[in-house]
């Protein structure tokens, strides 16, 4: 570790090692460096970034190989205050919520595009391999990067990957990756980098996940202990992109293009008594992207452009109904085109911002007569600021969606228009000592996706936004101390945080079993604490690393004072949980463990032992050993148990999650 | 910070405690026995039992007694006395079991698996004649189990996805709702002649036709349940010796139950408990029970001289079950489990 260096900054000494490397990204890019993406990962074992006015957590590519993550929804599960929604298994949707806030309060960008689903508002984090990644950043309010579109700050979090394909050098860049797992669940992965001349280059990344995805249980409600086995689970999923980069002095070009096709049998839920599953689901999705970076003197923009198709079909040939199948396409186009602009002001992480993005999105599907076609225009103007001691950031977003849907034989039109602000502000009081206070309020309107809007029969077009806003405060700490040969850093953070909910758009029967209908019926307050603690010595060869984070999450329904549940905790959120990491580093060897505890939860509103789904802890070990050779190339070796004290958990009721099972992870390459 | 530590670990500590055990009663006799649907893919069907002296419920006691859950989504029950025992066999949806356990004990005598190959069959409705018990299967059979081998003998082909029987003179009345078929829904009843099991007579009746009563003449009243959109549910009257519809009436029914010559039931549209007359045909005007303050209606029953209704709560919450006399007076009330779909009076 280096020696912390200290900038001046408004006459506040700052210890930079672990700080302020979020706000400002372009300042710092490696000349190497042909496309400007979100800053190399900080080399830390630590996840929680103290120097963020709101709520922000790194995972760099070594962190996510120590957690035994194949996906960003594993790693999202070590992020404090995240609810990871994992119905187990190879092809198993994961979905996160955040303190409470639902999956689609979460926007995802890859390469800062933005991977939106109109018709579901959220995304498939199972679909989003660790393999190829540098760095996955999570955030709670803002963004962190100046790069992002518009459209990233309008939700209250995001989630931000940045692949490391995008990253160039003066040579030739590859990986070969090779994943087995003893729940017969495979992953193989390719990717190179290849620049050409000094000025572009070309990048390839292909992708498979395979497997049939078995694995022994034991389900606790049949009585006996019989072992059963998770069956009709087999998939089959590739995934390819090529990118293509060319810079100018001050202005660079990439282009994307990505293919995705996954064809799985879908396990189902565990029913009693009935092991017989055969539901199956085929999806197929291209995109293309391209983006524009012009940076000159203290302006950057950025423009971007895509489009995407992603076709789903879902067929389940035993059907009950006349024909003895049922089978539903869902086709969903999306194109969005958008443009930051921002200024540098005195100080690298000041600046003033503002941009604007549109998105056009339709469906087409035997489950959707409406056939909505969506226009949505985002916009955002903002600034960062430090004014003495206090940095101050802000920013005002616009949400303009005109929605045109079939209603019987007419055309009919909905519109939504919403402000929202958001602010922060972050203080650091003392000139010797990195301490932090922060504080961020946001306002957040989660628009209604197709789903909630067009789907036959339970589709509402009545439906306003759901309305949330969000208040945290709290205070950091860090400190590095010690010597050459022993040096030292501790961080600290404990936020607080309350948010209120209303107009939740849940679905509820109307008249009888048969007429649900989405309606804006949910309040929810939440009330919580987050704190963590993180040590890390160096001391000569070796490296020692433990965090601990705790989170205490009050989320209750206030719904209606006359309903049985109001005052309950909400479902599937946990009133503690917790992660814990160790890992121990000596000449390209580390040992990792991490322990992962969720308390008992809810399955339905009613705090009742009937509903509850008990606590679980989900501990895995790991060693690694990197080897060496010469051009910087490397073999990485890694063997991982995982789920060690071998429990069928359930994250989600009757999804039972594999027992203890073995991981070997194989990554050759110079990158 | 240190306050905090001890906080978390305190939580750690409570949630770690086990929660206390079911209590279950001493026996289940003069109670009310209530069977619970619970939700689709959630395992949690349950049972009910309700102590009318003590006044007491006590929930999930089929768990409690067998060490194991019931299954999946529990439709329907039905109790019968074979040789010197009470029993009560429960149709089990989603897990596609026919559970017959003790009425005394509620503890498990069989479990019939009712699957063809390895697609379940989905019982819905059972019901019990002499030593045989019937049940209509989802998948448009009607599946007959002798109940001193616990062995199903017969699988019979009826309509589309059954979801109501009744037995008339030693003949079966399937109603054929072809619910799954969607916007073609079946609109027949298939009649099964119970001495040689096989399949007598088919007729139309109205779409998505379900539950079933038989009054005092031998007539049957059918519900239909309409398509959800622009055809409303209706009430239809049978003639069980022509096999005819005699008469349709527009009401949009939400469960119903007949004593003596009268049918109580819950009326949709105007959210109260009206009777009609299934001798005269006709409907009384008054309105017997305001049931506006219900916030699911999900049932009705008479068992002796109350009447029982069930409040869904939504279909998330557990359920609420009122007692009344035959006049509409308040007796009691009480929580069930989640989603009550059916009450027997175990005396």
């Amino acid at each position: 570790m280096a020696i912390p260096k200290i900038y001046l900054i408004g006459g506040i000494a700052i210890a930079m090692y672990f700080n302020c490397y979020s706000q400002d990204t372009t300042m710092k890019h490696k000349k190497l460096e042909v496309v400007p993406v979100i800053e190399k990962a900080k080399q830390s074992e630590f996840i929680t970034d103290i120097s963020s006015s709101c709520p922000s957590y790194t995972l760099s590519k070594e962190k996510m190989i120590d957690l035994g993550t194949v996906d960003i929804g594993d790693a999202m599960r070590y992020v404090p205050g995240v609810q990871l929604k994992d119905y187990g298994g190879i092809g198993g949707i994961k979905t996160v919520s955040f303190r409470s806030l639902g999956a689609a309060h979460t926007s995802v960008s890859l390469d800062h595009y933005l991977q939106p689903n109109t018709q579901t508002g959220s995304i498939n984090l199972s679909a989003f391999e660790t393999f190829g990644m540098s760095q996955l950043q999570f955030t709670s309010g803002q963004p962190a990067s100046m790069d992002a579109m518009p459209s990233a700050y309008v939700l209250a979090n995001h989630i931000a990957v940045a692949a490391s394909i995008m990253e160039t050098d003066s040579v030739l860049r590859w990986k070969v990756y090779q994943n087995m797992s003893s729940i017969h669940a495979y992953e193989s992965g390719v990717l190179c980098s290849v620049p050409i001349k000094k000025k572009a280059f070309i990048g390839f990344q292909g992708f498979g996940r395979y497997g049939s995805g078995q694995y022994p249980f034991v389900s606790t409600l049949s009585g006996d202990e019989e072992e059963q086995i998770r069956t009709n689970a087999d998939l089959l999923s590739i995934k390819g992109r090529a990118v293509a980069g060319y810079r100018w002095k001050n202005a660079s070009i990439a282009a994307n293009f990505s293919y995705y096709k996954n064809d799985q049998l879908l396990p189902g839920a565990v029913i009693l008594f009935n092991p017989f599953n055969d539901q199956e689901l085929h999806q197929s999705n291209y995109r293309a992207d391209v983006n524009y970076t012009l940076t000159k003197k203290d302006w950057h923009l950025r423009t971007t452009a895509f489009s995407q198709s992603n076709e789903t079909d879902y067929y389940d040939p035993t059907f009950l109904n006349a024909q003895g199948f049922i089978r539903s396409n869902y086709q969903q186009q999306i194109s969005a085109a958008g443009m930051m602009l921002s200024r540098k002001l005195k100080y690298r992480s000041e600046r003033l911002f503002a941009g604007v993005d549109g998105t056009y999105s339709q469906l087409e599907s035997d489950q959707f007569t409406a056939r909505p076609k969506r226009m949505a225009v985002n916009t955002v103007v903002g600034i960062s600021k430090w004014l003495g001691k206090w940095k101050v950031e802000g920013n005002l977003t616009h949400q303009f969606i005109q929605d045109v849907a079939r209603s019987s034989d007419t055309l009919k039109t909905i519109n939504y228009s919403k402000f929202s602000p958001y602010i922060s502000i972050g203080v650091l009081p003392f000139d010797q000592q990195n301490i932090r206070f922060r504080f961020f309020y946001k306002r957040v309107f989660r628009m209604p996706t197709f789903n909630d809007l067009y789907y036959n029969f339970i589709g509402n077009t009545n439906l306003l936004p759901e309305d949330a806003q969000l208040f945290n405060g709290g205070g950091t700490w860090g400190k590095s101390f010690g010597k050459e040969q022993q040096q030292h850093r501790v961080e600290l953070n404990v936020d607080a945080f309350y948010n209120r909910i209303k107009n939740k758009i849940v679905a509820i029967p109307t008249k009888d079993l048969f007429n649900w209908s989405m309606q804006n019926i949910g309040k929810t307050e939440v009330k919580g604490v987050e704190a963590g603690l993180a040590y890390q010595l160096k001391k000569n060869e070796w490296e020692y690393a433990v965090t601990t984070a705790h989170i205490f999450n009050v989320s209750i329904d206030i719904t209606d004072p006359e309903s049985p549940s109001y005052g309950h905790q909400i479902p599937y959120t946990p009133l503690y949980a917790s992660t814990q990491s160790l890992s121990i580093a000596f000449k390209g060897y580390k040992i990792t463990t991490n322990l992962l505890y969720t308390g008992k939860r809810y399955t339905l509103n009613e705090n009742i032992p009937s509903n509850q789904l008990n606590a679980f802890t989900d501990w895995n070990i790991g060693v690694e050993k990197t080897f060496s050779f010469k051009k910087n190339r490397k073999l990485g070796i890694h063997l991982r148990m995982m789920n060690v004290l071998n429990k069928n958990y359930e994250v989600i009721r009757s999804f039972p999650m594999p027992g203890r099972y073995y991981q070997f992870t194989l990554n050759v390459g110079n990158l | 910070m240190k306050n905090l530590l001890i906080t978390g670990l305190m939580v750690l500590l409570f949630s770690c405690k086990k929660d206390d055990p079911v209590v279950v009663p001493e026996k289940y006799d003069n109670g009310l026995i209530l069977l619970n649907e619970g939700l689709f893919q959630q395992n949690n069907a349950s049972i009910s039992f309700y102590d009318i002296q003590q006044g007491e419920s006590y929930q999930q006691v089929f768990q409690a007694e067998n060490n194991r859950g019931l299954g999946d989504t529990a439709n329907n029950f039905e109790k019968y006395t074979l040789g010197d025992s009470t029993y009560l066999i429960i149709a089990v949806d989603i897990s596609s079991q026919l559970e017959i356990v003790h009425a005394g004990s509620l503890k498990s005598v069989a479990q019939i698996p009712v699957f063809n190959g390895s697609i379940a069959r989905e019982p819905r409705r059972v019901l019990v004649a002499g030593d045989k018990a019937y049940s209509c299967n989802y998948d448009g059979t009607v599946s007959v189990v002798d109940l001193n081998t616990y062995k199903i003998t017969n699988t019979i082909t009826v309509g589309q996805n059954p979801d109501g029987m009744l037995i008339v003179d030693n003949r079966l009345y399937v109603a054929n709702s072809g619910g799954l078929n969607y916007p073609v829904y079946d609109s027949t009843m298939s009649v099964i002649d119970l001495n040689t099991e096989t399949l007598i007579s088919t007729f139309e009746t109205r779409i998505n036709s379900s539950a079933m009563l038989k009054d005092s003449e031998g007539d049957i009243y059918l519900l239909s349940n309409g398509n959800y959109s622009d055809v409303a549910p209706a009430m239809l009257h049978i003639d069980t010796e022509t096999n005819q519809v005699l008469q349709q009436f527009d009401v949009s029914i939400g469960g119903w139950d007949l004593k003596g010559e009268w049918l109580y039931y819950y009326d949709f549209d105007l959210q109260g408990i009206y009777r009609f007359n299934t001798l005269s045909e006709t409907f009384e005007n008054m309105q017997l029970l305001d049931a506006a303050g219900h916030t699911t209606f999900y049932g009705l029953y008479i068992l002796g001289n109350d009447l029982f209704t069930v409040d869904a709560n939504d279909y998330v919450n557990s359920s609420t079950v009122r007692c009344y006399d035959l006049n509409g007076n308040h007796k009691y009330e009480f929580t069930a489990g989640l989603n009550t779909t059916d009450l027997i009076l175990n005396e």
